[in-house]
């Protein structure tokens, strides 16, 4: 029976194309969206290159300093990492580095801006780094604030004329840099790993810089394997509450915390602040964000179903005088729509890898990547389906409830 | 009661069908009253009907248009249900039974027969003629079989891949009888089968159905305004007004 619905899809979708095409257009466009959306957001939130490790890090980037009268809202502090940051239980490593900062150099006259970074040696083990010259920087290249430089293949490319980088000097806002390392592009959306030169933390000589409880750093911390993320998380709150204040007028209170990226980004989205997290109600905002745009094109295509089966009710009136009940009714026009979607899908498939690959040629996004992964793909089916049933179902029901006689009435076919 | 299987095994043999055993009642209404209420107005479209239908019988309904001859047909069919009275099948009655339970004695006891074909214009003429098999557990392989048989029957082998808008309305009507008889119903319900056909498709389309009741011993009930083709049967019902007149 179910291979016969399916046959009488296929036959109904080739016969009736004005309407197959009509479907699949809005079909394909909603899923289109959608799809590029899932995708941004699994490049967003999955371990990806260089950061393979994605789903044992919590970064700590986001803390606020409070008092009676004012808040200070920034990165945490070098002093603060230095003095409350380090040696957490269940933690197997820690990085260190600062936000990325514009950057210039001059080649022939001309002037190039890179993003760029400070960063200590640990940086390059927590993350996953293919170098494709060299090595990173070490301990005492930190230590020692040694003016050497990692710098991306783009960079090698704009500085050197895709010429070998190693041992070659780039000069950066007035101090000349080593190179000692060429690492392969970063996709700019890689919170944590994303610049084009990356330099030791030692070498920032920031005014205050060491001096300071909050502003200017982030932290990566790498989860134990199978540790558990909420007990770093646990003494983490733990050490706010030591901090030491130099002016406990001013400033009383310290909160922040290092977060997965899901949870970064509902406290980002949520508005939330004193290191709260919700990434249950962010999912759940993003999953009912979805089903709101999808209800648009779905009441549409509920629409173009009633008329269509409405269309074809001489046929439910045959099918009925023959022998269908009501459910088996139902279950063939929702079979129909959910092949219709799955088609959809395909396209909205194809229609998100072709915007993802235009979306690469923009200068505004540059090495962007988009793979198909088996999540897309069945987040994509998921779509499909959820799509299918949302617009089949009702149209399907209340058409099966058609008397057979008024349905025969009805049909000319 | 006929099951799902007898009839497929019947039908693969060549399409005979099993006589209904005797001169029993294949269908029997008693007092059957069909009332259409709307806000306003009450429409009796059929008075106090008792009528039975002897296996094996041709019988015709004749009557004025308006006269409750479709109506008639619909309930004996058990696509409508009466407002007051009986309807048995086999001599069971049918009152109070579910979607799914009439769903099933229609497609196993009972052949439609329309007076505008009602073929699906999305499926070719041997799919149009499969549908009554697709709520039965039977095989892709036997279904095609038996579809093939009854098209052969009514003389469309060469068209079985056609789709109805490509066949001329005599052959409509011919695949819509393979459809009717392709379960091995033992009653066969036509609606004016010749009404919209001229004189020589509507005397083929006669021919098959007098055939079919003679030989496979099938009950047809059939409505028509055609005097000449009612006399051919064994029995004319004529009504009037929703009533049945002698």
């Amino acid at each position: 029976m179910f291979v016969n619905y399916l046959k009488m899809a296929w036959k109904v979708l080739r016969r009736r194309r004005f309407f197959t095409f009509v479907s699949l257009f809005g079909i394909g466009f909603t899923l289109t969206t959608l799809m590029t959306v899932v995708s941004i957001a699994d490049h967003q939130l999955a371990p990806s290159y260089p950061e393979t490790q994605l789903d044992r890090m919590l970064v700590l980037s986001q803390m606020q300093m409070y008092g009676d009268r004012s808040t200070w809202s920034s990165g945490a502090g070098y002093r603060f990492i230095e003095r409350y940051g380090r040696d957490l239980p269940g933690v197997e490593r820690m990085t260190v580095y600062t936000r990325g900062h514009q950057t210039i150099t001059f080649k022939e006259g001309r002037k190039l801006t890179f993003d760029a970074r400070f960063t200590d040696a640990e940086y390059w083990r927590v993350l996953q780094f293919a170098f494709l010259e060299g090595a990173p920087f070490g301990a005492e290249d930190d230590r020692n604030a040694n003016r050497v430089a990692v710098i991306s293949e783009g960079t090698r490319r704009r500085c050197f004329d895709d010429e070998p980088g190693l041992g070659k000097s780039v000069e950066l806002d007035g101090s000349e840099y080593r190179v000692v390392g060429v690492v392969e592009d970063v996709p700019f959306y890689r919170q944590t790993a994303a610049a084009d030169i990356w330099l030791p933390i030692g070498c920032n000589t920031a005014a205050g810089f060491t001096d300071a409880l909050i502003g200017g750093c982030n932290v990566a911390y790498l989860v134990e394997e199978g540790g558990d993320r909420k007990q770093v998380q646990a003494a983490f709150r733990e050490r706010l509450t030591r901090v030491e204040f130099e002016d406990p007028e001013r400033f009383h209170t310290m909160a922040g915390l290092p977060m997965t990226t899901l949870e970064a980004l509902s406290s980002l989205m949520l508005n939330l602040d004193r290191g709260e997290t919700a990434p249950r109600r962010l999912v759940l905002v993003a999953l009912l964000a979805m089903l709101a745009f999808m209800a648009l094109p779905a009441i549409n295509l509920v629409n173009i179903n009633l008329s269509r089966i409405y269309e074809r009710s001489g046929e439910i009136g045959v099918r009925k005088a023959f022998g269908a009940a009501s459910p088996d009714l139902v279950l063939q026009f929702v079979v129909e729509n959910v092949v219709l979607c799955l088609f959809g899908g395909v396209i909205g498939l194809l229609g998100a890898f072709l915007v993802l690959h235009l979306a690469t040629l923009f200068p505004q996004t540059p090495l962007m990547t988009f793979h198909l992964s088996w999540r897309i793909f069945a987040a994509g089916f998921a779509l499909a389906v959820v799509f299918g049933l949302l617009s089949g179902v009702w149209p399907a029901w209340k058409m099966s409830r058609q008397h057979p006689v008024d349905a025969l009435k009805g049909g000319t076919s | 009661m006929n099951d799902g299987n007898t009839a497929i095994d019947m039908a693969t043999e060549g399409g005979t069908h099993r006589s209904s055993g005797g001169h029993g009642v294949a269908v029997r209404l008693e007092g059957v009253d069909k009332i259409y209420r709307t806000e306003k107005v009450e429409t009796v479209a059929l008075s106090t009907i008792n009528l039975d239908i002897v296996a094996g019988e041709f019988v015709s309904i004749m009557g004025p248009s308006g006269s409750g001859k479709s109506t008639l047909l619909n309930v004996l069919g058990l696509l409508d249900e009466p407002s007051e009275g009986r309807v048995f099948l086999d001599e069971s009655p049918i009152a109070g039974l579910g979607d799914r339970r009439l769903a099933g004695l229609r497609n196993r006891e009972i052949g439609f027969i329309f007076q505008s074909f009602h073929l699906i214009s999305d499926l070719n003429a041997l799919d149009n003629v499969q549908i009554p098999l697709l709520y039965r557990n039977v095989s892709n392989h036997e279904r095609t079989e038996m579809a093939q048989i009854a098209l052969e029957r009514v003389g469309l082998a060469a068209r079985m891949h056609h789709f109805p808008t490509q066949l001329s309305g005599g052959q409509q009507q011919r695949v819509a009888i393979a459809r009717a008889i392709v379960g091995a119903p033992r009653l066969l319900l036509a609606d004016e089968p010749t009404g919209n056909l001229d004189s020589k498709m509507g005397e083929d389309v006669m021919q098959i159905l007098e055939e079919y009741n003679r030989e496979a011993g099938v009950t047809v009930v059939m409505v028509t305004h055609d005097q000449r083709l009612a006399e051919r049967t064994e029995r004319i019902v004529r009504l009037f007004d929703g009533r049945q007149v002698h």
